[in-house]
Formats: C-alpha cells, sequence, structure tokens
C-alpha cells in the first residue's frame, strides 16, 4: 500500500462525524474532500464545504464543485425505499468533469481513491464525469444513488 | 469636403471574407480566407501589408476576433479554436482549445475584459472559454439547454456577464455566462435582467421563427437588435418590449451595428448598408441607405431609334452631354447606353460589420467585409 497520500486524524475526524450526524437527515448533505496538490495530504475542503451546507438539491452540486480539479464527495442521500422506509444511505461521488486538464491530478486523485473509499467506509462510489451540465446528467446520476439501495 | 459614404477600399484575397477584425489601434486587420487565417498591417501606405499567415486549422475558418489585448481568436469548421497570441518578433504562437463540441464551429466573440470567450457552434452548443492559470490550458464549459439547432451569433453585454446568441432554431436567447473566480458579482449588480445569473441559465428568450443571422448588445439602454432571415431588424429590451423593422429592399440581413443609442446599421444581401433609427418609443424605421447605387435608368437593348430618344430623354442627366459616337460605342458594347458604371463598393454580400472609428458612443466609420473578399470601410 503507496505511503504517498497523508490521511490525518482530523481528516478522519470530520468524516466520522459526517456518518454519524447525517444518519437521519432529511436534505441531502455532502462532504468535501481533496488532495492537496503538493503535499498529497487528504483533506477538507472548507470553501466548498460551506457552499455544500447550503445545498439543497444535487442539480446545485454543478455550480459549486470545480471544474477544473477532481474532488472525492461523500454523499448522505435521504430517501425512501420501495418498502417505504426511510434512509439516508451514505454515497461516495468520485467527481471527474472531462474538464480537467491536468492529467497528473487525474491519477493523485484515482491513486488515493482506494485509500479515501476504506475510510469512508460505504459501500456505493458513483463516478461523476460529466460535470453535470445538463440536467439528464443529474438525473442519472440520482438514478445510480438509489440504484439497489 | 463633400461627403463620401465610402472611405475606403481594400481588394485582399479572391476568396470570400466570412469574417474580419482589427486590433484596439486599428493598426492590424485579420481577416479570414479559407483555412488560414491572414493578418495585414496598415502602415500609412497604399495598401495593407500582409504580415502573418495563421494557417493551423484543416477546414475553413469561419471567424475571427481580435481581444483588447491583441490575441487572435480564430475557429473553424474543423470542430477547433485556436487562441494566437503575439509574440515579440512579429509572429504568432497557436494554443489549441479544447471545445469538446462534435461539429462545426460558427462563430467567435472574446469578453469585454479579453480573459473569456464564447464560441458558436453547429452542435447546439456554446462554449465559454476561460484559461487556467494552474494548468496552463484553455478550459470551456458548454451552454447546451435549451438551443436546438446551430448557433449563428454571440453577442456580449459590457457587463461582461450576458451572453445573447442566435441560432437556426429561431430563437434569440440571453444566457449567463459568469465564471466563478473569472467575474464578480458586481459587475452584475442591479442589472434590469434578473437577479441571479449561474453560469449556462436562460436569462430570457424570444422567440422569432426565422433564423436569427447576427445579435448585438447596446448594454448603455439595455437593448439588443438583431437581424433575421426574413428581412427584419428587431430591438427588444428587458421589459419585453419589441419593435421590428422590414429591410427596405425585402434582402436579408446578414450584420447589424449599433451606431448609436438610436441608430443601427444592417448590412447583407443587398451589397451596402442600411441605417435604421429609433423614431419613437419603441418605434424603428428606415433612415437612408448608404453606398446604394441610384439605379440611373439605363435602359436595356435598344433596338429601333424611337426607344433610343426615349431613354435619352429619360435619363435625364444620366446621358445628358455624353457624345455620340460614345453613345452608339457603348450601346454596341454593352448592348446598353449608361454612362456611370457606379457599382457599390461591395460586388457582393456583406458577411461582417464592425465599428471602425468611434467617439463618445458614436460610430464615424464602419468597416464591412464581404464575400467578393474585400473591405470596405465606410463613412456614416
Amino acid at each position: 500500500m503507496s505511503n504517498l497520500y497523508q490521511l490525518g486524524t482530523e481528516t478522519k475526524n470530520r468524516i466520522s462525524k459526517f456518518r454519524i450526524s447525517t444518519g437521519r437527515a432529511e436534505t441531502i448533505k455532502g462532504l468535501s474532500i481533496k488532495i492537496e496538490p503538493k503535499t498529497y495530504e487528504i483533506v477538507i475542503n472548507e470553501d466548498e464545504q460551506e457552499e455544500l451546507d447550503d445545498m439543497t438539491e444535487l442539480n446545485e452540486l454543478a455550480e459549486i464543485m470545480p471544474d477544473n480539479s477532481p474532488r472525492f464527495l461523500l454523499l448522505a442521500y435521504p430517501m425512501t425505499n420501495k418498502d417505504g422506509i426511510k434512509q439516508t444511505p451514505l454515497v461516495l461521488i468520485y467527481w471527474k468533469p472531462s474538464t480537467v486538464v491536468s492529467q497528473e491530478w487525474k491519477m493523485m486523485y484515482a491513486g488515493a481513491l482506494e485509500m479515501v473509499r476504506n475510510e469512508c467506509g460505504t459501500y456505493k462510489l458513483v463516478e461523476v464525469s460529466s460535470g453535470l451540465e445538463d440536467d439528464d446528467d443529474v438525473e442519472e446520476l440520482i438514478e445510480q444513488i438509489e440504484k439497489t439501495k | 469636403m463633400p461627403y463620401q459614404s465610402v472611405a475606403a477600399v481594400y481588394k485582399l484575397v479572391k476568396a470570400p471574407i466570412y469574417s474580419h477584425c482589427f486590433s484596439q489601434d486599428k493598426s492590424l486587420l485579420a481577416v479570414t480566407c479559407k483555412n488560414d487565417c491572414l493578418v495585414y498591417r496598415f502602415d500609412n501606405g497604399p495598401a495593407p501589408q500582409l504580415v502573418a499567415t495563421l494557417a493551423n486549422h484543416d477546414k475553413t475558418v469561419t471567424a475571427v476576433d481580435i481581444s483588447i489585448h491583441g490575441r487572435i481568436l480564430t475557429c473553424s469548421q474543423d470542430r477547433n479554436a485556436y487562441v494566437w497570441e503575439p509574440l515579440s518578433d512579429g509572429t504568432y504562437k497557436p494554443t489549441l482549445v479544447l471545445l469538446r463540441i462534435n461539429r462545426a464551429a460558427t462563430c467567435v466573440s472574446w469578453a469585454p475584459n479579453g480573459y473569456k470567450f464564447a464560441v458558436g457552434s453547429s452542435a447546439r452548443i456554446i462554449a465559454v472559454c476561460y484559461y487556467e492559470q494552474e494548468n496552463n490550458w484553455w478550459v470551456s464549459k458548454h451552454i447546451k439547454k435549451p438551443i436546438k439547432s446551430t448557433v449563428q451569433c454571440l453577442s456580449w453585454h459590457a457587463n461582461g456577464v450576458l451572453l445573447a446568441s442566435g441560432g437556426t432554431d429561431g430563437f434569440m436567447r440571453i444566457f449567463s455566462g459568469f465564471i466563478k473566480g473569472l467575474d464578480n458579482k458586481e459587475s452584475v449588480a442591479g442589472s434590469p435582467w434578473g437577479e441571479k445569473f449561474p453560469f449556462g441559465s436562460l436569462i430570457r428568450e424570444f422567440y422569432h421563427g426565422s433564423y436569427i443571422e447576427d445579435v448585438q448588445w447596446r448594454s448603455s439602454v439595455e437593448k439588443v437588435g438583431y437581424v433575421s432571415h426574413e428581412g427584419a431588424l428587431t430591438v427588444v429590451d428587458y421589459a419585453n418590449n419589441h419593435a421590428k423593422v422590414n429591410a427596405p429592399d425585402g434582402l436579408p440581413f446578414n450584420a447589424l451595428l449599433w451606431i448609436n443609442d438610436h441608430e443601427i446599421l444592417c448590412a447583407g444581401f443587398s451589397n451596402h448598408p442600411v441605417l435604421f433609427a429609433e423614431s419613437g418609443a419603441n418605434q424603428w424605421q428606415f433612415a437612408k441607405d448608404i453606398d446604394k447605387v441610384i439605379a440611373s435608368a439605363s435602359s436595356p437593348i435598344a433596338s429601333g431609334n424611337e426607344d433610343l430618344d426615349e431613354s435619352e430623354d429619360a435619363n435625364g442627366n444620366g446621358t445628358f452631354g455624353i457624345s455620340a459616337l460614345r453613345k452608339f460605342k457603348q450601346l454596341d458594347l454593352k448592348g446598353k447606353v449608361s454612362t456611370d458604371v457606379k457599382e457599390t463598393a461591395h460586388e457582393n454580400t456583406i458577411t461582417q460589420l464592425l465599428p471602425y472609428a468611434e467617439a463618445n458612443g458614436q460610430v464615424s466609420k464602419v468597416s464591412a467585409c464581404g464575400l467578393d473578399g474585400k473591405v470596405v470601410i465606410y463613412n456614416i
């Protein structure tokens, strides 16, 4: 296992706090995780986090998320499954829009994917490569999140 | 000095010029010519000198624009756009812009601040591109909804956020081209067109019906003018007031230009510019033709002497004073008697109008390029 990426305890705490606090959430909640380009440290992105806290719909993601850099987004998506039970499953969104130009960054995030996935403890991973430019893309994303869960 | 409608005519190439642009100080002129973009310099000599040929495109170059910083932007039917950076030795360094479109690019427009630009395409997409400092690359963001067909023309508002577009789906639409990190909210604060301007959102749309050929903002009065394929000029404003006027000779216009807050110049298939003026609240009407040839009643082939006599009288000052020898020689040569071979400066359709000299919001000279390979400067 590579030691290239550093996952600090602070970040781990934030993640576990997020997982616990959103268990019964009514609205969509997101946690923005990014990798510092120089130090390869995995941190929570505070600027985007503020905007994410205000987010109510998935189509706002296109506005908040950067379109030149990948991100990991831990999403708590409240939904009612077919038995009528309200759930708020955690989904890890690998935000990788086609407007990212840096191959280096793409590889950097791809390498850290497994590590972040383990830390977040989520079963589901959805890759978003459209940048959510279209409403169709947002619907597709919703479908993927709701599938079998 | 008597008013001359045509200030200068530059016959540049033997191919149609679909688009042209002058640099900020009017010393350089870039024109599209087949698959290349040619750059000419005006040195006070009789004719402009060709200083650079920008040849990276594989197909016809459809549009060219120069930013306030002197960067040349070209787009082509090969689905690409290049930004040409001027180097100190007079050459240009091209940078490819990945537009991510799968059809031809049709039109380009630099934003007023010169740091982003918009490209219209046949792929039903407007690509708004800005420079990514960290990656040394131009990134393009797409505006797709609800465009249903080719985008033919684009125009930025002076605030650099509102983008008007027209195309072959018959709609003139105003979008937001707000780029986070490049534009700031203050530039659109208090705009009468809306409150929030997230990127790609449709601010307003106006259904016209026929193809929209060209569109232009008049930021000072918050109005947009556009010309369409059925031969009309339409002016709309933020209160959805709508004024329409038809072309005097019925031929559609390809280009329009605001001369001042109350006058618009249009040009197209009639080979000469036409001026329209605002005649009242929300009323526009035809003002005058510029460089139009007044048909001197030259008659067709005169067979009998009687016809000749009549036409001679009808011509009035046309054939008055012409010698008999010359008259018959002309008749023999051309089949008609006409002394003045005056024609419009442009021999073929005008494709684009740009302001050449402007002061205090009033344009005094206009440059026009056309399918005849000429660039003509008109006096207004």
